[in-house]
């Protein structure tokens, strides 16, 4: 009898490991195929995309990538894209960490205040700033130029990175600040020769959030340009790549070009974009 | 003061003084040719009440949030729990795999996956050849009722993982001690899911949910670039009519009106998920 119990239940957890590697297996494939489909379709020409959307290019062809570049202006796109996200990784990281130095050790009446209105740009629905700095970037034209984007891109990513910033800053304890102004540091000393040194994982952080969220982002760039001359990667793929379009596979080409630097990103830093998720990711949701 | 005025400066002119400026501009029919607002009262709500569009975007952002907090974090949770038991080996891989869509431009994933659904794609073929029918078309992206269903499948491929990092780091966040000493006292894996794992990832839960409603209430990206809130509007999200209502008829008092009705109704359903956690907390204590 108890024998019994103990081979049903043995079967059992057999099954159920059977059905939790399914899940995973599952998944793993829903992620992986629908990448490498696309990946050896767009090295098929258009009749052979057409004919059967199965079958591996039977005459691969290095066409629609060249064709995504001279016709789809695909370098111009990468060039932008390359600019806001460096430029605008860099400010958001210097701004920020100056910010969070400020918040966590160099307290004053306005601090908790000025603080917390950072915090309330965490939850901002990004639709309820659209039109007014769409009616004010239009008046002092800053619209479709690349300082415009730079500019709003440092400002919507901002609210995270001081968040993690003085949170991390709070934990360096204050005995080291007080010693090295004893010794007679200003603060810019300070921020330069300790903070900064000391702030190393968080700045890692706050650059994958940032560097990721400007790369991808879409909405405030298709808003904020219209000459191809400042359009981002999204925006130029996006343009060529809409409902109606036919060419599919330079689309497949553009969207190769588009997700390949994120994806080698994350082969590459993948222990730290997954710490730095753990961390921010419940906020920024 | 030094240190904060940078990120303060910035972050004050691109996102508190236009969040204001937004809601006064819902009560004008603002011209930015003539640069000129004359108030309307509340006009601009009523024409948008009366719009049948603007509900089936409202029902499409309910289905949206609907499938984040019990498709989404549901899913994200299970998955993480089954990794932190390790129940899987290879986790790390199979983590990666469920992540990856995260990285990726929502606007590429968009587009992706359209091209996966429409007759140029794999998911069609599938279908033929498990059906055994060669003439099988896929309509469903094109179906009125039925074209929301591929955009939640999407929704489900790309944010799970988001979830699932979270839900694990706080997993792992758990003293095993307590865990072992219920497994000491004869507790069985379902008790211990049930009176240790879920209380002490409650704050967690909350915490994700709210994010998730907020989030799918401004999201954008995946379903203006899978099918634009066609066909029609019966994909429409309220952020899609917003933007169309601003950015291609230029009638900014309607789009603000909207993007105000946006951030009350997240306001709203925030506090909801607050007052049910406090009534939770209440019943058990």
């Amino acid at each position: 009898m108890y024998e019994d119990t103990l081979n049903t239940r043995k079967e059992r957890n057999i099954f159920n490991r059977f059905l939790i590697y399914m899940i995973f297996i599952i998944f793993a494939i829903l992620t992986l195929y629908p990448l490498i489909w696309l990946f050896y379709s767009s090295f098929k020409p258009q009749l052979e995309i057409i004919r059967d959307s199965f079958a591996l290019p039977q005459d691969p062809t290095f066409s629609n990538y060249t064709q995504a570049i001279i016709k789809g202006k695909l370098n111009i796109y990468a060039i932008n894209s390359i600019i806001y996200t460096f430029v605008s990784t860099g400010l958001v990281i210097i701004f920020s960490m100056m910010a969070s130095f400020a918040f966590a050790k160099i307290k004053n009446r306005a601090t908790p205040f000025l603080y917390n209105s950072f915090l309330i740009g965490l939850l901002i629905t990004i639709q309820a700033i659209l039109i007014p700095l769409f009616i004010s970037m239009t008046r002092i034209g800053l619209r479709d130029t690349r300082i415009g984007i730079i500019f709003i891109y440092v400002a919507i990513n901002l609210p995270l990175a001081v968040y993690l910033g003085t949170e991390f800053v709070k934990a360096i304890p204050d005995s080291l600040i007080e010693s090295a102004q004893i010794d007679g540091a200003s603060y810019f000393r300070i921020f330069f020769k300790i903070i900064l040194p000391m702030c190393k994982p968080v700045m890692v952080t706050i650059l994958i959030f940032t560097a990721l969220a400007c790369w991808n982002e879409f909405m405030l760039a298709l808003v904020f340009t219209s000459s191809d001359s400042v359009r981002s990667l999204p925006v130029g793929i996006f343009s060529f790549s809409g409902p109606l379009a036919t060419e599919y596979g330079m689309q497949f080409a553009a969207l190769v070009i588009g997700m390949t630097p994120m994806i080698l990103l994350y082969t590459i830093f993948h222990r730290q974009i997954t710490r730095g998720f753990a961390a921010g990711g419940a906020i920024k949701g | 003061m030094i240190f904060v005025f940078p990120a303060l400066a910035i972050y004050l002119a691109v996102i508190a003084f236009p969040i204001i400026s937004s809601v006064g501009l819902s009560f004008t029919d603002y011209n930015i040719y003539k640069n000129l607002a004359i108030w309307t009262g509340l006009a601009n709500y009523i024409k948008i009440f009366k719009d049948p569009v603007f509900w089936f975007s409202m029902r499409n952002n309910f289905f949206v949030i609907f499938v984040s907090v019990f498709g989404q974090i549901p899913l994200g949770f299970v998955l993480a729990y089954l990794i932190y038991r390790r129940l899987v080996k290879r986790s790390v891989f199979f983590q990666a795999m469920v992540f990856l869509p995260t990285v990726i431009s929502t606007i590429i994933i968009g587009i992706l996956w359209s091209k996966m659904f429409s007759p140029i794609g794999v998911v069609p073929r599938i279908i033929q050849v498990i059906t055994n029918n060669p003439d099988y078309s896929m309509t469903i992206m094109t179906n009125k009722n039925l074209a929301m269903i591929p955009i939640g499948f999407v929704l489900l491929w790309m944010y799970t993982g988001t979830y699932l990092i979270i839900f694990l780091a706080n997993l792992q966040n758990i003293d095993p001690d307590i865990i072992e000493a219920a497994q000491i006292d004869g507790a069985t894996d379902g008790q211990i899911f049930r009176k240790i794992i879920v209380p002490q990832l409650y704050g967690v839960l909350v915490l994700t949910s709210i994010l998730a409603i907020s989030g799918s209430l401004r999201s954008f990206d995946l379903i203006f670039a899978m099918t634009g809130g066609g066909p029609a509007y019966y994909t429409n999200l309220l952020s899609i009519y917003m933007y169309n209502q601003s950015f291609i008829f230029h009638n900014y008092g309607v789009g603000s009106a909207v993007s105000t009705v946006m951030v009350i109704l997240s306001i709203v359903l925030v506090i909801l998920i607050r007052l049910a956690r406090r009534k939770i907390d209440i019943m058990e204590a």
